[in-house]
């Protein structure tokens, strides 16, 4: 085949993809506002959790060490984050290329190559933004590297995120051949196991960064090497390995038709919700509902129903697991890192932000899997009333549980201000959601202007409430006991008094839409 | 002169352990119009999707035209087009770029008949929309342009029908006439019995995964007598499919 075809083949095929995933911006400019706003927002949360989680590391490391940590922390981010996509086949498929793609001519080699690009382009999308002016500032900060230098920390930043792609659809894609879940699950969660365990080992033994052989610190650490800050020619050599590793399992996953392995894997448009995508994704609520229901007899009770419903929903579309990861990184932070610092104000807000931010995303996520569906809660009885019941009772059992090792670590004066606020932000979500479903009267059609602002409020709002305390937070440790308590309790009557405002604005616009 | 375009030997797909199809053996020969017919959840979208390449057959083999096909013929898949049941299309393309792109997947050198099929369509109208933007009805002719457009020598049809208007219905059956006239074979499932009757040269009715019989005398092919050789209301419970 000419080499030009190929090209031409390969050209198509990444902008398809790109157009697929990136479509919605076409269609309307508020969607472009919207996905721009969506982003920022995502800024705002990686950035404020990895400030979070830097603090207890600077203490303890050198200049060089620094930035070969952030350094790795980015490259350990993506790599996780290409081992869960490995679990399902490590390529993208949107439903309609297992349509119309799979029966055309591509090679399987052409078909990779244009994924490479796609998900290079889709995935540092949101997180190169975020850690290239990070990249950019501990360069020349710490390191002293002048413009060049930090052009070459970037290029092989890009560069690791191309290789850690490739490895992750080479793997995913001869696991998903072995066509056992239970292999394909091992292996990728134990990858993703041993590449957190890292941080927490650095923290607590006396390994040191040069001692870990795993892709993201060789990666890290062949970079120092690169600019002579580093004598060490075992990880540069380690590194090597990996990237030949990849190099080979891709050139053997484009020996293989992997359609017959890899079914689509729902990677849909950003705002999309077409009917195929929800009607699959809802098939698996179902089966892991069904298999749920097998392990915990449900009581007959319509309240046990819809409860159980939405647990399962928020485990399939992994904003659990999401929730419980960054949950446990924060416990990991409060009990080991930095202990004695901020006397729990500082996680308090942590959690906080946490909890909001969770909880508005399951809202969310909810409103974009079901919406389709929701002709059937707007058409019954009550059915709102229920479906949101079954919603709020969700939050509930994962707030507590969630939050449970804060209290119980915290016996203090924060841990009685925090059940209230916790409360507060179980309480938020479904009003909103109430509006946005009372919103929904034209079900089934493209987002409305309301909806995209709904959406950005309903995102926005925890970050919004937890403002003035992420600010005080920022300014620590030269805040002395008493300024620290007063600013506590200024900050949970601002706190309330926002709550309760919300709540009686809420309260009077649902009881327009109440179907009660 | 009959030319055989498609050879099914022996097929069998499992699912999981449950029957997708079972030692599924026909031909298919140019020009002729092949109707699958058979109650839900028979096995006649896993036979198509099987010749189309989208899944692979455990054990058997499936040639097209002297050539076997399996997960990367290339040569045999530009033979084939495909139209699924379901059609999932990108709702962010337009029709014009959709075609666009297939084409230069197919590495078909001239989207003229598409353009054609646009208009005998109606489609032409709107092919700079976005599909996002198009009725069901109207994404269904699309989805039927992008089967057939790269003018393959077999043309699957999972109820092309799906949706559409009898105005539709009509253009498209013009189409396929057309189509088969010039020596290129369909082989089409759908449950509207009209359908089979009008058009069909030879009905494979399917039941339970397995071919239950061959049906040459479509003209006095009555619903009654197909109905009695599925088993009455018994012989039409479907197996248990389950899709990953």
């Amino acid at each position: 085949m000419p080499a030009t075809t190929t090209l031409r083949k390969i050209r198509y095929m990444t902008f398809y993809k790109l157009l697929s995933h990136f479509g919605a911006l076409r269609k309307d400019k508020k969607f472009g506002i919207a996905y721009f706003l969506l982003l920022l927002g995502g800024f705002l949360v990686i950035s404020f959790g990895l400030s979070s989680f830097f603090t207890g590391f600077l203490t303890k490391t050198t200049r060089i060490e620094t930035v070969e940590l952030i350094l790795s922390i980015f490259f350990s981010t993506q790599f996780i984050l290409g081992m869960i996509v490995a679990r399902k086949g490590g390529i993208s498929i949107f439903t309609s290329e297992y349509h119309y793609v799979a029966c055309t001519p591509i090679t399987p080699l052409q078909y990779l190559i244009s994924d490479t690009f796609f998900q290079f382009f889709s995935s540092n999308f949101l997180s190169m933004p975020v850690f290239l002016p990070l990249i950019c500032m501990v360069g020349g900060y710490f390191l002293k590297l002048d413009a060049f230098e930090i052009l070459v920390m970037i290029c092989f930043a890009l560069l690791y995120s191309i290789i850690e792609i490739m490895f992750s659809q080479g793997l995913g894609t001869l696991l998903s051949k072995t066509g056992s879940e239970l292999l394909t699950n091992l292996v990728a969660l134990s990858l993703v196991l041993i590449t957190a365990i890292q941080y927490p080992l650095l923290l607590f033994t006396d390994l040191s960064i040069d001692k870990i052989y795993t892709p993201p610190f060789t990666a890290a650490l062949t970079l120092s090497y690169v600019f002579g800050k580093r004598d060490l020619i075992y990880p540069p050599i380690a590194f090597t390995i990996f990237v030949i590793i990849t190099l080979l399992i891709y050139w053997r996953a484009s020996k293989l038709w992997f359609f017959n392995y890899i079914g689509p894997n729902y990677v849909s448009s950003v705002f999309d919700v077409t009917s195929y995508t929800t009607r699959l994704k809802h098939k698996q609520v179902l089966y892991l509902f069904e298999k749920f229901s097998k392990i915990i007899p449900i009581p007959s009770t319509r309240r046990a129903f819809f409860t159980l419903y939405h647990l399962s929903r928020m485990i399939r579309d992994g904003t659990l697991w999401v929730m419980t990861i960054s949950i446990i990184i924060f416990f990991v932070n409060i009990i080991f890192v930095n202990p004695g610092k901020m006397l729990g104000l500082y996680k308090f807000v942590n959690l906080l932000a946490l909890i909001a931010v969770a909880n508005m995303s399951h809202g969310l996520l909810w409103i974009a899997h079901d919406r389709i569906n929701m002709w059937i809660p707007l058409s019954a009885p009550n059915g709102v009333r229920k479906v949101l019941g079954g919603f709020e009772r969700s939050l509930i059992i994962l707030n507590l549980i969630l939050s449970s090792p804060y209290i119980a670590l915290n016996r203090d004066l924060l841990s009685a201000f925090f059940l209230p606020s916790v409360v507060a932000l179980i309480i938020i979500p479904p009003k909103i959601m109430t509006l946005l479903i009372a919103s929904l009267r034209e079900v089934g059609k493209t987002f409305t202007t309301q909806f995209i602002v709904m959406i950005f409020l309903s995102l926005s709002l925890p970050i919004v409430l937890i403002a003035p305390m992420v600010a005080g937070s920022l300014f620590y440790p030269p805040i002395d006991l008493t300024s620290m308590i007063n600013y506590l309790f200024g900050a949970t009557i601002y706190l309330g008094m926002v709550y309760t405002i919300l709540c009686l604005l809420l309260n009077k616009k649902v009881s327009e839409y109440s179907d009660d | 002169m009959t030319e055989t375009l498609l050879e099914l030997r022996n097929v069998t797909k499992y699912y999981d352990s449950k029957v997708g199809v079972e030692n599924i053996s026909f031909s298919l020969n140019s020009g002729e119009f092949l109707a699958l017919f058979g109650p839900n959840g028979a096995g006649k979208t896993t036979t198509l999707k099987l010749i189309a390449g989208l899944i692979r057959p455990d054990s058997g083999e499936i040639i097209v035209m002297s050539r076997k096909l399996d997960g990367n013929a290339s040569e045999a898949k530009n033979l084939i087009g495909y139209l699924p049941e379901y059609p999932s299309l990108p709702e962010y393309l337009t029709p014009e770029e959709f075609i666009e792109f297939l084409a230069a997947l197919r590495e078909v050198k001239s989207s003229e008949y598409a353009h054609e099929l646009f208009k005998a369509l109606g489609i032409d109208e709107f092919s700079n929309e976005l599909i996002a933007k198009l009725s069901k009805g109207q994404r269904q002719l699309v989805a039927f342009t992008a089967s057939i457009f790269h003018r393959p020598k077999i043309l699957l049809l999972d109820e092309p029908f799906l949706g559409l208007d009898i105005f539709a219905q009509e253009r498209i059956s013009e189409i396929l006439l057309e189509y088969i006239s010039e020596g290129n074979s369909i082989i089409f499932s759908t449950h509207i019995f009209d359908f089979v009757k009008r058009f069909s040269h030879r009905v494979i009715l399917i039941s339970n995964g397995r071919i239950k019989d061959i049906i040459y005398d479509v003209e006095n092919l009555n619903f009654g007598r197909l109905f009695k050789k599925f088993g009455g209301w018994a012989g039409c419970q479907q197996p248990q499919l389950s899709e990953k």
